[in-house]
C-alpha cells in the first residue's frame, strides 16, 4: 500500500528487543532515518543547494526530527503501551492509525503524525541548479513581487505528467494551485498531493462479494490537500467524526431507556408480589428515575428531528468523505521553514524555489497503478 | 451638450416666481445674491475666429455695391440670423481622450464581474496612482482591481525594454517592440495569478480557522440577507405610509386642478424644486427615527 524508499524502510525500523525477567516484554524504540542528500549536506558542511542553508538543514531535519524522534520514544515509554502487552506497530502509519481516535494516545499520534510528514518532506527534495530566487532574507518589497511564471523543475515521468495534466489541466496550473494552497497556511501546515480512490474505505472494506482485486483502492483523481498543525492525509481514518459522536448519543439514549423499562418491570413485580417495600428504598428508586427522565429528556431536547441541521453538520459530515488517500508529494510550508534562510517577507520565495527542488522520481516511485476506468467515475 | 446660460439668471427669474406668487416666501440667499449679483457670465460665447468666414461689415458693402437701384433695401447691420452662432462645434466641450479610457473599457467589458467587488469611492486628488510604483501590480495602499491591469499595462509599455531584457532571454538578439496587446495580456496574467492567490488564501484561512474550531453559524450571503431585512421591514412601514400621503395628495390635485388653469411659470418651476434628494434625506431621518422607536420599544 505505502511505498517507502528502501533507505527510508531500513532506517525507520525498529529496535526491539526481548527482555527475559520472566515476562517477555518488547520495547520499540524509533530512530531518525538517513536520508543521503541531508547527510552529505551534513558530511560536508555544505548547503542544500537551492533551498536550505547548512545551518537551517540541521536545525529543521537534524535537531527537529531527533527531538521529534526522542518526544515519540518518550511518550511510547510513559503510555503503558509496551507493557500492556498489546502488539505495538513498528510503522509510524500504522502507528497513526491507531492512535489517531484515541484520546489517551494523543502525545503518540502527535508526534509520529508529525515525524511522519517531515520525512515525507524531506524525502521528496532534492538539490536543485535552478534556482528562480537566491537563498537570501528577502526584503519587504518581495511580498508585492510579481509572480513567478518561468519555472524549470517539471515531472518527468510520462504517466505522472499525463495524470498531472488530466487532473488539473497542465503542469502550470497544478504548480499554481499546491504553491496557493502552501501560501494560503498561515500557521504551521503541510501541501499534500494525493492519490484518490474512487471507492470509500468502507465501501471496499464491505464489499465481501468481490474478489480480492476489487478490495483494493483503485486510483482515479489527483488532489491537492492541505492538513494543519500534526494533520494526518489519509481521509478514511479521520472521517465519520460527527457521525460517531451521534451514534455515542444515540446508543446512550437507547440504554437509559432500557434502564427505565427494566426498571418499571421490576416496580410492577415487585407491586404485584405481596413483598414489604420499606418506604426508604421507594423513595431511592424514584430519585435515580427522576435523574433518568431528566437526562432522556435533556438528550431529547438536543436531538431535534425536525430540523435540518446547519451547514456546518452538513460541511463535516462530507469535509472527509471517507475516501482513501494516498500521499505522493508533501510541501511543508510552515513558519520554521523559511524563517531560518528567507526571512518573514520570503515566504513566497521559498516556495518557489522547493517547486525547483521536488524530487519527481521520488513522487513517481510513490504513485499507485492509475486506474482509467471509464465507470469509475460514476462512483465519485 | 447644451451650454448653460440660465445659471446667471437664477436672480432674475426668482424675482419674478415672486412677484407672479410662484414663491410664497423669499429665498434664504434671495438678498445676498441681489446685493452681489452674479457677474460672471458662465455662458460660453461664440467668437467666429475664422476671419475668412467672417461676413464683410455691411456698411462697406453699402460702398461697394455700385449696383444699387433706388427703391432696393440696404443691409446697414446684422440681423439675428447673421449673429447667430455658426460654429457649434467651437462651444461644444472638447471630447477627451485617453488611452486609460479604452484599456478600462475593454478589462471591464471582458470582465464584467468585476464591476461587483466593493470599491471605495473616497479620493483626494483622484491621481493617487501616480505616486505608486507600477513595476509590480500589487500595491500596499490600493486593492487589487481593474484599475491595477490598466496602469501595469501602461506601466509595461513605458518600460518595455526592460521588461524584455528580463523576461525574454531567448530573443536577446532581437529586440522586438512590445505592442499594447501584449503588455496588455501580460499585466491581464499577471491579475489572474494575483486573483487565484487570493481565493485559495481566503479558502485556506476559512479551512484552517475552522480546523482549530472557528464555527460560521451562517455563510456571507445569509448574514447579508439578514441584516438587510432588519432595513427593509422598517422601510416597509415607512413606505405604506408615504404612498398614503402620496395617494391622498393626488387626489386633492385632480379635484383642484380643473378649477386652476395652468400656470404660466411652469417652465422654470422644475429648477427651483429639487426634486431627487428630499425623499432620501426625510427617509434616512425615517430610518433613524423608527430604529430609536423599535429599540425603545425592545428594552419595554
Amino acid at each position: 500500500m505505502f511505498r517507502i524508499s528502501n533507505s527510508s524502510r531500513r532506517s525507520i525500523g525498529i529496535q526491539s528487543s526481548k527482555l527475559n525477567f520472566g515476562l517477555s516484554q518488547r520495547f520499540i524504540s524509533f530512530r531518525l532515518p538517513n536520508i543521503q542528500s541531508l547527510e552529505t549536506v551534513k558530511s560536508q558542511q555544505s548547503d542544500f543547494e537551492g533551498l536550505f542553508s547548512n545551518n537551517s538543514v540541521n536545525e529543521l531535519w537534524f535537531k527537529r526530527g531527533q527531538s521529534l524522534v526522542d518526544g515519540l520514544n518518550q511518550s511510547l515509554e510513559h503510555s503503558n503501551v509496551n507493557s500492556s502487552g498489546t502488539e505495538v506497530p513498528n510503522n509510524l502509519t500504522d502507528l497513526i492509525s491507531s492512535t489517531i481516535q484515541k484520546p489517551e494516545y494523543y502525545g503518540i499520534y502527535c508526534y509520529s503524525s508529525l515525524l511522519y510528514n517531515l520525512q515525507f518532506f524531506v524525502e521528496n527534495l532534492r538539490p536543485s541548479e535552478t534556482t528562480i530566487h537566491k537563498v537570501d532574507q528577502a526584503d519587504p518589497n518581495a511580498l508585492l513581487a510579481n509572480p513567478v511564471f518561468e519555472f524549470v523543475n517539471q515531472p518527468q515521468d510520462e504517466d505522472l505528467k499525463r495524470w498531472i495534466i488530466d487532473s488539473f489541466g497542465s503542469v502550470i496550473e497544478f504548480r499554481t494551485l499546491l504553491l496557493n494552497s502552501a501560501k494560503g497556511i498561515k500557521g504551521d501546515g503541510i501541501t499534500w498531493l494525493v492519490a484518490e480512490s474512487n471507492n470509500s474505505q468502507s465501501t471496499i472494506n464491505n464489499n465481501f462479494q468481490g474478489g480480492k482485486a476489487s478490495r483494493e483502492p483503485q486510483y482515479v483523481n489527483l488532489k491537492v490537500i492541505n492538513t494543519y498543525n500534526t494533520g494526518f492525509v489519509d481521509d478514511s481514518i479521520r472521517s465519520g467524526q460527527v457521525n460517531r459522536l451521534r451514534q455515542q448519543k444515540s446508543a446512550r439514549l437507547a440504554a437509559l431507556r432500557s434502564k427505565q423499562l427494566e426498571r418499571q418491570e421490576k416496580e410492577n413485580n415487585e407491586k404485584d408480589s405481596t413483598t414489604t417495600t420499606t418506604t426508604t428504598t421507594e423513595s431511592t428508586t424514584t430519585s435515580e428515575e427522576k435523574t433518568i427522565i431528566s437526562e432522556i429528556e435533556e438528550i431529547d431536547e438536543k436531538i431535534d428531528e425536525l430540523t435540518l441541521g446547519s451547514t456546518e453538520d452538513a460541511d463535516l459530515n462530507t469535509l472527509y468523505n471517507d475516501k482513501k488517500l494516498l500521499p505522493l508529494l508533501a510541501i511543508d510550508s510552515s513558519p520554521r521553514n523559511y524563517l531560518l534562510d528567507y526571512g518573514v517577507f520570503g515566504k513566497q520565495n521559498y516556495l518557489d524555489n522547493v517547486w525547483e527542488c521536488i524530487d519527481w522520481d521520488v513522487v513517481a516511485k510513490r504513485t499507485p497503478t492509475r486506474t482509467q476506468a471509464i465507470i469509475g467515475s460514476l462512483y465519485m | 451638450m447644451k451650454p448653460q446660460v440660465r445659471a446667471s439668471t437664477v436672480l432674475e427669474r426668482t424675482s419674478h416666481y415672486l412677484k407672479v406668487g410662484v414663491l410664497k416666501e423669499k429665498p434664504a440667499w434671495f438678498d445676498v445674491v441681489g446685493a452681489h449679483p452674479p457677474i460672471l457670465d458662465l455662458s460660453k460665447k461664440p467668437k467666429k475666429i475664422d476671419l475668412k468666414q467672417t461676413d464683410i461689415d455691411p456698411s462697406l458693402k453699402l460702398d461697394n455695391d455700385k449696383g444699387s437701384v433706388e427703391g432696393k433695401f440696404f443691409k446697414t447691420r446684422m440681423n439675428s440670423t447673421d449673429r447667430k452662432q455658426q460654429h457649434n462645434a467651437i462651444s461644444r466641450i472638447p471630447k477627451l481622450q485617453f488611452l486609460e479610457d479604452e484599456l478600462r473599457d475593454v478589462f471591464y467589458h471582458q470582465h464584467p464581474w468585476e464591476f461587483s467587488r466593493p470599491k471605495n469611492l473616497i479620493e483626494n486628488q483622484g491621481d493617487e496612482y501616480k505616486n505608486l510604483d507600477w513595476s509590480h501590480m500589487l500595491q500596499f495602499t490600493k486593492p487589487l482591481d481593474g484599475e491595477s491591469v490598466v496602469q501595469r499595462t501602461l506601466w509595461i509599455l513605458t518600460n518595455q525594454n526592460n521588461e524584455i531584457n528580463i523576461n525574454n532571454n531567448n530573443n536577446n538578439n532581437e529586440s522586438p517592440k512590445i505592442t499594447l496587446f501584449e503588455a496588455y495580456d501580460k499585466a491581464r496574467f499577471e491579475f489572474y495569478r494575483l486573483r487565484m492567490e487570493e481565493e485559495m488564501n481566503s479558502a485556506v484561512s476559512r479551512e484552517e480557522s475552522t480546523m482549530y474550531g472557528a464555527i460560521y453559524p451562517s455563510t456571507n450571503l445569509e448574514w447579508g440577507v439578514k441584516n438587510e431585512q432588519e432595513y427593509i421591514d422598517l422601510w416597509a412601514k415607512i413606505a405604506e405610509e408615504k404612498t398614503r400621503v402620496l395617494e391622498a395628495s393626488r387626489e386633492r390635485n385632480n379635484s383642484t386642478a380643473s378649477g386652476k388653469s395652468t400656470k404660466g411659470g411652469e417652465t422654470g418651476l422644475e429648477d427651483l424644486i429639487d426634486s431627487s434628494s428630499i425623499w432620501e434625506q426625510n427617509f434616512s431621518s425615517d430610518i433613524a427615527g423608527a430604529k430609536a422607536k423599535s429599540k425603545l420599544n425592545d428594552s419595554k
